[in-house]
């Protein structure tokens, strides 16, 4: 193996991370090689030195104020929840409500329309009749005194008794 | 044809993510989270007592300063926190909280550089002047011995420091944390192929700016 070749096989055969057999070729070639092996050592040395930077010691209150800053974070949600939240739809579900809605609005506007004429029908209808039933017992002129279809019953009523 | 060999191909997928979800549920991190998850705040207690020094460590190497590292820290664990009910354990516990804090770590950092160049010429003046008035400072308050360990520790610094930023990770990963290549990749993001290339080319750039002080100490110790 040429020393260009067990250069770029270094850093890997360092951290055992090279096959077998380069791994063995490796180690042949620095045995007989002087400028392999140092650098060899170099790499090693440089890699070992990372270990002179040590770790730093984290605060004592780290953990404190991390549940501090939790509490805080949560306090304004509770605060804030609000009273009413209008339900999220489907974005495919817009256009079946939109016509939905407009046909519910449209039907009971059209209900509405259709009862109040037949209401108003059967009130004129229910008018007509008592004329008609006035006329024919003789009681035209007195009709501004009969008001309703139960004071009329009465008068028929007492008409008959009269009548037995 | 294509169709079937593309259905073949999802339903290999899914099995495999399902028997990866599955075998990492019986990690005991995972199990701690998906406790978590089911509202056990010991659960979490137990995590940051395990993590947060490991974590603040990490940061540290990329930012260099400890107040910095104990607060992006600080940002992590709240990440975490947050987005437990999302949680899916989809990797090791570890793998995951070391992305978030790698990702907030490298946010600051270019956060940093930009600022750095954006007012460049005024911490050039400013920083040479600071940092004749510290070298001198420390030289008054400071041993030889003790002064001479501190220039070894900054020269670690600057050539981690200029390092790219996935050789960074991968170094960080491997000397400080004792990952294997395979979590590296994980984490970084690529091939275990990918990890063995990067390290190869950080372990030859540390060597050319380290070389003089191992010299230094191979004459020490001869």
């Amino acid at each position: 193996m040429r020393c260009k070749k067990v250069k770029h096989f270094l850093p890997l055969f360092l951290d055992g991370q090279l096959g077998e057999n380069n791994s063995a070729a490796v180690k042949t070639h620095i045995k007989g090689c002087l400028i392999c092996s140092r650098e060899l050592k170099l790499l090693e040395e440089s890699w070992d030195l990372l270990g002179k930077w040590d770790n730093v010691f984290p605060s004592p209150n780290f953990k404190a104020v991390f549940w501090q800053r939790i509490s805080q974070e949560e306090e304004p949600l509770l605060l804030r929840k609000p009273i009413f939240v209008f339900p999220r739809f489907r974005p495919i579900l817009v256009p079946a409500l939109a016509s939905f809605f407009t046909v519910l609005i449209a039907g009971i506007y059209f209900a509405g329309l259709f009862f109040r004429s037949d209401i108003q029908r059967l009130t004129v209808m229910t008018q007509g009749q008592d004329i008609q039933m006035l006329k024919e017992l003789d009681l035209a002129e007195d009709f501004h005194i009969i008001l309703n279809m139960q004071a009329l019953e009465d008068f028929e009523v007492i008409n008959s008794l009269e009548l037995t | 044809m294509l169709l079937r060999k593309f259905k073949l191909l999802k339903g290999s997928a899914r099995d495999i993510s399902e028997n990866n979800v599955c075998d990492y549920a019986l990690n005991e991190d995972v199990a701690l989270m998906l406790k978590f998850q089911q509202g056990d705040d010991s659960a979490f207690e137990r995590l940051l007592e395990k993590y947060h020094e490991q974590i603040i460590n990490f940061i540290y190497r990329y930012i260099g300063d400890k107040a910095e590292a104990e607060d992006l820290a600080q940002n992590v664990f709240l990440n975490v926190y947050r987005s437990a009910k999302t949680y899916v354990p989809k990797s090791k516990f570890s793998t995951w909280i070391y992305v978030i804090a790698r990702n907030m770590a490298l946010n600051e950092l270019r956060r940093r550089r930009n600022r750095r160049e954006s007012s460049l010429e005024e911490t050039v003046s400013g920083e040479d002047g600071d940092l004749s008035r510290q070298i001198a400072d420390n030289s008054k308050l400071l041993a030889s011995g003790a002064l001479e360990k501190q220039d070894l520790i900054n020269a670690v610094k600057r050539a981690i420091d200029s390092l790219p930023d996935n050789q960074k990770t991968a170094v960080i990963l491997r000397r400080y944390e004792n990952f294997s290549y395979e979590e590296i990749a994980r984490i970084i993001g690529c091939s275990v192929s990918a990890v063995k290339s990067l390290l190869s080319r950080a372990k030859t750039a540390l060597k050319e700016k380290l070389s003089s002080y191992s010299q230094e100490q191979n004459e020490t110790f001869l």
